[in-house]
């Protein structure tokens, strides 16, 4: 038998750590180790989405306390079903959030154009973390009248946003 | 027509841009349509921030502690299968023994490269035996692009699922052991495609047509 390894899981090696931890790693990659069993490519897949799934539990199923519930029970799902899992994660990710919320009493939610956007925003939300502070700010509360140099830094880090978003498989529907 | 007013587009769709200023930018992208396309794309980011906006933040620990509770889990294509543990594996699907019914299992390895890189490739081998899988050192040499293979071979051929980042625009090829296993054409830097090829192993290779440089580099065994 010939095969080839490299542990994903030995986050000693900084090639190994920097491919995993790099916020412009796509979802696809990150679900391959995960389906392989990478605990950390997982980790590092449902971290992008907490916002998603708490922000969305939240609106979908009235409480904090619920939507942690339900955060769990996703976790514990999509570990279990990573290796079957289609491409796209964050709508997979979604119709399991759809599944537990009918489990736990919300089967409305699934659909509800409204809570999918809630759902986009925490993935945005997400990656602008990824952001430094200070375009964060600039994102958040720009100003008229800035300098041509603060107007260049909104548009890298508008553009730099995207990159995540891309990484996360979110486009713009057209 | 003038010059793109760059620098001013993010703050136009994030409606901050001076009268005066944003007067002289909507006569320009009546004449440009570069940049309608460019502002329509940003448009989506400014969209996009508005959406954060709804959502609270997670309390902290949340996703952790629901890790911290996760059963262990074999991956597919584990030892037990015949294939290697763990993951990011780089190389030919093992041959299986047929089983006694004469039935041909197919073994399906996870495997993956990252930062296969450019000019000065290097990948360390280190043990392996007929058993034990072998470890690789991937040493990047500062290409932008990233890339993760996942290899099927079935003694027959290859299926490669190439999955790449940080790519310039164009055309790509590819070929494993000097055989093609397809092109395929990037727009917005991302790559994720199916590839196949009639070999089974050897120096798997992505090149960009459009100026012939070698993206990414890798054996596959």
């Amino acid at each position: 038998m010939r095969s080839f390894e490299h542990p994903a899981d030995d986050l000693s090696d900084p090639l190994v750590a920097d491919a995993f931890a790099d916020p412009e790693t796509h979802d696809s990659a990150l679900l391959r180790a995960a389906a392989a069993g990478s605990r950390q490519a997982f980790a590092l897949l449902l971290r992008r989405y907490q916002c998603a799934v708490y922000g969305w539990g939240s609106h979908a199923l009235g409480s904090g306390d619920a939507a942690a519930d339900l955060c769990t029970r996703l976790t514990r799902r999509a570990w279990t079903d990573a290796a079957d899992a289609p491409k796209e994660v964050s709508r997979w990710l979604l119709e399991i959030a759809f599944d537990i919320a009918a489990e736990m009493g919300a089967p409305e939610a699934a659909g509800n154009r409204d809570l999918d956007a809630v759902w986009l925003g925490g993935v945005v939300r997400e990656a602008l973390g990824h952001l430094p502070a200070a375009d964060r700010r600039l994102l958040a509360s720009p100003e008229p009248c800035m300098e041509n140099a603060e107007r260049a830094r909104v548009l890298d880090a508008m553009e730099r946003l995207r990159s995540l978003l891309i990484a996360r498989g979110v486009r713009r529907e057209t | 027509m003038s010059a793109h007013p760059d620098s001013d587009l993010g703050v136009y769709v994030l409606g901050v841009l001076p009268a005066s200023d944003s007067t002289r930018l909507r006569m320009h992208l009546e004449t440009c349509a570069a940049c309608r396309a460019r502002v329509d794309e940003l448009e989506g980011i400014s969209e996009l921030l508005s959406a954060a906006r709804l959502v609270p933040d997670a309390p902290a620990g949340l996703v952790e502690a629901a890790l911290a509770s996760l059963p262990p889990r074999r991956p597919s294509g584990s030892a037990a299968d015949g294939g290697a543990a763990g993951d990011f594996v780089v190389g030919p699907t093992p041959r299986p023994t047929a089983p006694s019914g004469g039935v041909r299992r197919r073994v399906l390895v996870a495997a993956a490269a990252t930062l296969v890189v450019v000019t000065c490739a290097a990948l360390a081998w280190l043990l392996t035996s007929a058993d034990s899988a072998r470890s690789v050192t991937l040493v990047p040499a500062g290409a932008t692009a990233r890339g993760v293979v996942r290899v099927d071979s079935d003694g027959t051929g290859a299926g490669i699922s190439l999955h790449a980042t940080g790519l310039a625009a164009g055309e790509y090829e590819s070929d494993l052991d000097g055989h093609p296993a397809g092109s395929f054409y990037v727009t917005d830097g991302v790559a994720d495609v199916e590839l196949h090829t009639s070999a089974v192993s050897g120096r798997f290779v992505v090149r960009h047509v459009p100026d012939g440089s070698v993206v990414f580099e890798a054996d596959l065994g």
